[in-house]
């Protein structure tokens, strides 16, 4: 009897905490497609870029089709294919802080307009690398343990210190990389690190530890915009709606909030832009 | 003139006369082993075919003829007394009954009385159901949980797998009053919604309201769940608990001065993550518990007064991390007082007056590191009181009313770093407030012996108050561009001073029940009722953990308020062993509360910028068969229903079917009694596939090396693979010696959850799987064996 309670008990307990998961399949609906829009003006010389590309049904193993037939302007400048769904200015172009951008594309008959506001970014005072020796508890990464890794490894941490003096509410966002990162292809880790400077103090310098530790011998990267209201929530819901969270703690699916008038969707944003590199 | 004045001394001295007869017998009807009152007890008088049953604090009153009588008092489960009497005055007769013995391991679940209730009562849409007639029903990890058994009745519905969030005819989770003691219980779960925060052991019996909610009863659109707690054993000390896998529980009661006091404190606590260890997919260093602990205290002063008071406080706490380095932490509870006095005037009228007091925190603390660090607080806090008066005209005419008022207290939010070294500074968002005040009257009488009336009104009034508000450069909060909901620019900021009220919604709410008994075995029963809402959850993912919160509505948002008829026939069978019924009912919801697409819900002043005002429609058929006595009992439940919502930049603005929404919901409990110590127990439920959006197709943001996004199409136009699932349990009780007397009692009860292991689709959620598009189900619960020892001595 004591034998059999045991089993029962123990069985019960991890039954009861794995959620498991099964393949379904679904029937699904063939929806026409839809025109996406990633756009971004930056105040780093020759780097602004808009992207177009469309959307695939869902079960198709067909390659997300790009666009380069489309007519893009921003603030009456003409943004060229360059091919792969990119476009950009011919001529030598920087983003100006302060400047209000207008976008207008025009494909397949059909207008889409966006407008975003480019803002400036604080600086970086300095970059310093923290040294946590192997055990407890405490971010994970590719050289630490944390929640589910049975306690942390030995590795470093990166930690940034900046002032910031603006004006309330300001928005940032920032990428990080292990090694290398390329900017236009806007390789960041999954976790976009989101920042609102009307949580944190003003005028007072402040710190933020990356959340990941790292071997020694690696490069951690750090690429930071500023972006508008609008971007940030975009992210935000980004990181929602693919936070890969399912079962109780799922939150309702829903398409992402877009910034582009006329039946698109994606983004358009200007940004100020700082980043580091520190050595391990 | 003088035939007029001969006609009006005529008619005095008829009524007058009349009145003089009347008798009234008045009293308590109770248990006789614990002193308990008795909810819905009841007196008959046999000479007169005529009846009255005890009210939710176990009083009657009963206004006769004089002459003798034979009184007949009953209760179901209970032996009846019968008692002659010669009535010439007004009497006290206060009546003590004793458990039957036959109903013994028989899952039982009543009606108010044992006879004819079913067709005789006005009331439709209502279940009373007694804490010890479900102890064998078998039940998640064993855990006797009253939500999880109201949710094998037709018409309410679990909000996903093993969950104690509950829909009702339609209306969303949280629209749903629920009442511990008069005191509202603002989360009704414990770990994430697997348990309820009601302990069994401590609860006496519970009734819920799906339509024709009285007019004593407001503030939410949908349904009414009264639970009532013990009083505690007014005649002997006594000890009862129960061991089980993930929890155990604790009850000590008994009298303080016998006949006169009792006390009843009843405690309960989980160990699971003992076993957190035994799982590689649970964070190290991970913690979650919840307990709970349910005192009341009773004193009777007088023959006429009594005096009561009564507490729960429960907490949930999850964290992840070490003792000396959290990394995040939730924890959330329940806090509800009540005190409360019930005083007979006269024979003929009663009153209760309650004070009470109800309070929900939330919070989480993450500390990622010295300079990462905050925690964030939110919580409701109710005061308030209510008066209710009861006044026997006559046997076949009752009267109620009463009036309630409570002050709420919103905290939308609190940041407060951990450490000082912290870069988040401390932000507390100002207080909203409101006071809630609801007036009402209501009136049951008999018209004739086939027809029967209870009519009310009831008024409510909700004024905001103090705290701040704010103006928005549209006018409104949101406005809908592109076809979407956005959220408007807030130009300007209005701080109103502590006691200011800027806002004031009322709401006129009637209240209609009738019934027509076509002969002793069958009726026809219709009802009505407005219900206003005041306030919402806004909640963004399903478990309850913590993250919802209660907003207020406002000069912003609208109060919801809904319409609901139901036409029901019902019929019993071979003697009133059989109940069977048949309702149908429509309701009409407006101003819901619905979250706009993305929507930014923590720490979020403005919380008005999120949400748009819908409506909703729900619709449906109810069966219900049950068997109530014999050595097999249960019932069958089915459900035909449909409920959709629309609102404006939600879908187009075009009817989308709720996400709850279940076309058919077929629920099975039986129970059989094998021998005086085996009962063997059994449920069944299939249920339509909750509604849930579809994706159209999917798109790659930034690079390759970030998961893909899916585009969604017409929102919740699909459904999950139909719900269903088999429990079973058998209750194995001590073994006795006939002849012997057992003071002590115990049983073990062994249960099997989802007894075939299907596995119910809890959320669809999708992935690359090697370059492939993939769509998963996940799913909680197969096969959860648990084990119960119960006791009580």
């Amino acid at each position: 009897m004591k034998k059999m309670i045991k089993a029962i008990f123990v069985l019960s307990a991890i039954l009861f905490l794995v959620e498991c998961k099964q393949e379904i399949k679904l029937d699904l609906p063939n929806n026409g497609q839809v025109l996406i829009v990633q756009g971004e003006i930056s105040t780093q010389k020759d780097t602004s870029y808009v992207k177009l590309s469309q959307t695939v049904s869902y079960y198709s193993t067909d390659i997300i089709p790009t666009i380069n037939n489309a007519d893009v302007r921003v603030n009456g400048i003409l943004f060229k294919s360059k091919g792969n769904g990119i476009f950009m200015p011919d001529t030598p172009y920087v983003g100006v802080i302060n400047t209000v951008y207008n976008l207008i594309i025009n494909y397949n008959g059909s207008t889409y307009t966006s407008s975003t506001l480019l803002d400036e970014m604080f600086d970086i005072d300095r970059v310093d690398s923290v040294f946590y020796p192997a055990g407890g508890s405490g971010p994970g990464g590719p050289g630490g343990g944390g929640p589910g890794g049975g306690g942390r490894k030995e590795g470093y941490a990166v930690q940034f210190f900046w002032t910031d003096t603006r004006t309330p509410p300001k928005y940032t966002y920032m990428r990080i990389g292990r090694t290398t990162l390329e900017i236009l292809q806007d390789s960041f880790l999954r976790n976009i690190v989101l920042m609102d400077n009307s949580v944190t103090k003003l005028n007072t310098q402040i710190s933020r530890e990356l959340p990941r530790h790292y071997p020694h011998g690696d490069t951690v990267t750090a690429i930071l915009k500023s972006c508008d209201k609008n971007m940030y929530y975009f992210l935000q819901a980004y990181q929602m709606q693919t936070s890969n969270a399912p079962g109780p703690f799922q939150i309702p699916p829903a398409n992402l909030p877009t910034n582009i008038i006329g039946g698109a969707v994606g983004y358009f944003s200007a940004c100020d832009v700082r980043s580091f590199r520190k050595g391990l | 003139m003088k035939k007029i004045f001969l006609f009006i001394f005529v008619l005095s001295s008829i009524v007058s006369f009349a009145q003089q007869k009347k008798i009234t017998i008045s009293g308590k009807i109770k248990d006789a082993s614990t002193g308990e009152d008795l909810i819905g007890g009841m007196l008959f008088v046999q000479e007169l075919k005529t009846g009255v049953q005890t009210n939710t604090y176990g009083f009657y009153s009963l206004s006769i003829p004089a002459g003798k009588y034979t009184l007949i008092y009953s209760y179901i489960g209970y032996d009846k007394i019968e008692k002659k009497i010669d009535l010439s005055s007004n009497q006290t007769i206060n009546i003590e009954l004793k458990e039957s013995k036959t109903e013994l391991n028989e899952v039982v679940v009543t009606a108010d009385k044992p006879d004819a209730k079913n067709v005789q009562q006005n009331k439709m849409s209502v279940i009373k159901i007694d804490i010890k007639d479900i102890k064998n029903i078998p039940l998640l990890l064993g855990e006797l949980d009253i939500i999880k058994v109201l949710q094998l009745l037709p018409g309410i519905q679990q909000a996903g797998d093993g969950s104690t969030l509950f829909t009702v005819r339609g209306g969303n989770v949280d629209q749903n009053l629920i009442l511990l003691d008069e005191a509202v219980v603002y989360n009704p779960s414990h770990v994430a919604g697997f348990f309820s925060v009601f302990n069994g052991d401590a609860i006496k019996d519970f009734e819920i309201y799906k339509g024709g909610i009285p007019a004593n009863y407001g503030g939410r659109l949908s349904s009414v769940l009264d639970v009532r707690m013990k009083d505690g054993n007014s005649k002997q000390y006594g000890v009862s608990g129960g061991i089980g896998i993930l929890s155990s529980r604790l009850t000590f009661e008994g009298p303080i001065q016998k006949g006169k006091s009792s006390f009843m404190i009843s405690g309960r606590r989980s160990y699971f993550d003992l076993f957190f260890p035994l799982s590689t997919s649970i964070p190290s260093g991970a913690s979650a518990y919840f307990y709970d602990l349910n005192v009341k205290l009773n004193y009777e002063f007088s023959a006429k007064d009594r005096l009561y008071l009564s507490g729960y406080f429960g907490r949930d706490a999850l964290s992840f991390g070490s003792s000396s380095s959290l990394t995040f932490g939730t924890s959330w509870g329940n806090a509800s007082g009540t005190l409360r006095w019930n005083h007979v005037f006269n024979n003929k009228l009663f009153m209760n007056a309650s004070l009470l007091y109800s309070n929900y925190d939330y919070n989480y603390q993450i500390d990622l590191s010295a300079t990462n660090n905050f925690s964030r607080i939110n919580y409701i806090t109710d005061f308030g009181g209510k008066v209710d008066f009861s006044y026997y005209i006559s046997p076949k005419s009752i009267l109620k009313f009463g009036f309630t008022e409570t002050n709420h207290i919103y905290e939308p939010g609190k940041r407060v770093p951990v450490t000082s070294t912290s870069n988040v500074i401390e932000v507390d968002l100002p207080l909203k407030n409101a006071i809630e005040q609801g007036y009402y009257v209501s009136h049951k009488m008999d018209v004739s012996n086939r027809l029967n009336i209870e009519y009310g009104l009831r008024t409510s009034i909700f004024s905001n108050y103090g705290g701040r508000t704010f103006g928005y450069q549209t006018g409104a909060p949101t406005y809908i561009d592109n076809g979407r909901v956005n959220s408007s620019i807030i130009t300007d900021t209005i701080n109103h001073s502590s006691n200011q009220i800027y806002h004031t919604s009322y709401g006129i709410e009637p209240r209609l029940n009738f019934a027509y008994q076509i002969n002793s075995r069958s009726s026809i029963k219709a009802s009505y009722n407005r219900m206003y809402q005041y306030m919402s959850l806004i909640q963004n993912i399903t478990a309850s953990i913590g993250q919802e919160f209660w907003t207020p509505s406002d000069n912003y948002i609208k109060p919801q308020y809904a319409d609901q008829v139901a036409f029901g026939y019902f019929r019993n069978f071979k003697e009133n062993t059989i109940e069977a019924s048949a309702e149908v009912y429509y309701k009409r919801l407006q101003n819901t509360v619905e979250l706009k697409d993305n929507a930014i819900i923590d720490f979020n002043e403005a919380i008005e910028s999120q949400v748009v005002a819908g409506q909703g429609r729900a619709y449906g058929l109810e069966l219900f068969l049950r068997k109530q006595r014999g050595k097999t009992t249960g019932w069958v439940g089915y459900t035909l229903s449909k409920s959709e919502r629309q609102a404006d930049g939600v879908n187009n603005g075009i009817w989308y079917p709720f996400r709850y929404d279940r076309t058919n919901y077929l629920t099975v409990v039986l129970s059989q009694v094998l021998s005086k110590r085996v009962t063997i127990s059994g449920n069944f439920i299939y249920g339509t596939g909750e509604a849930f959006t579809i994706p159209i197709g999917r798109y790659q943001l930034f690079d390759a090396s970030q998961p893909q996004v899916i585009l969604y199409g017409t929102r919740n136009s699909a459904r999950y693979p139909a719900y269903n699932r088999m429990d079973i349990s058998l209750t194995l009780g001590r073994k006795q010696i006939p002849g012997k007397v057992y003071k002590n009692k115990s049983e073990w009860i062994f249960a099997i959850y989802n007894v075939y292991g299907y596995k119910n689709a809890y959320t669809i959620d999708y992935e690359m799987t090697n370059g492939v598009p993939t769509a998963y189900k996940y799913y909680l619960f197969t096969y959860v064996p648990s084990i119960t020892y119960n006791f009580k001595f």
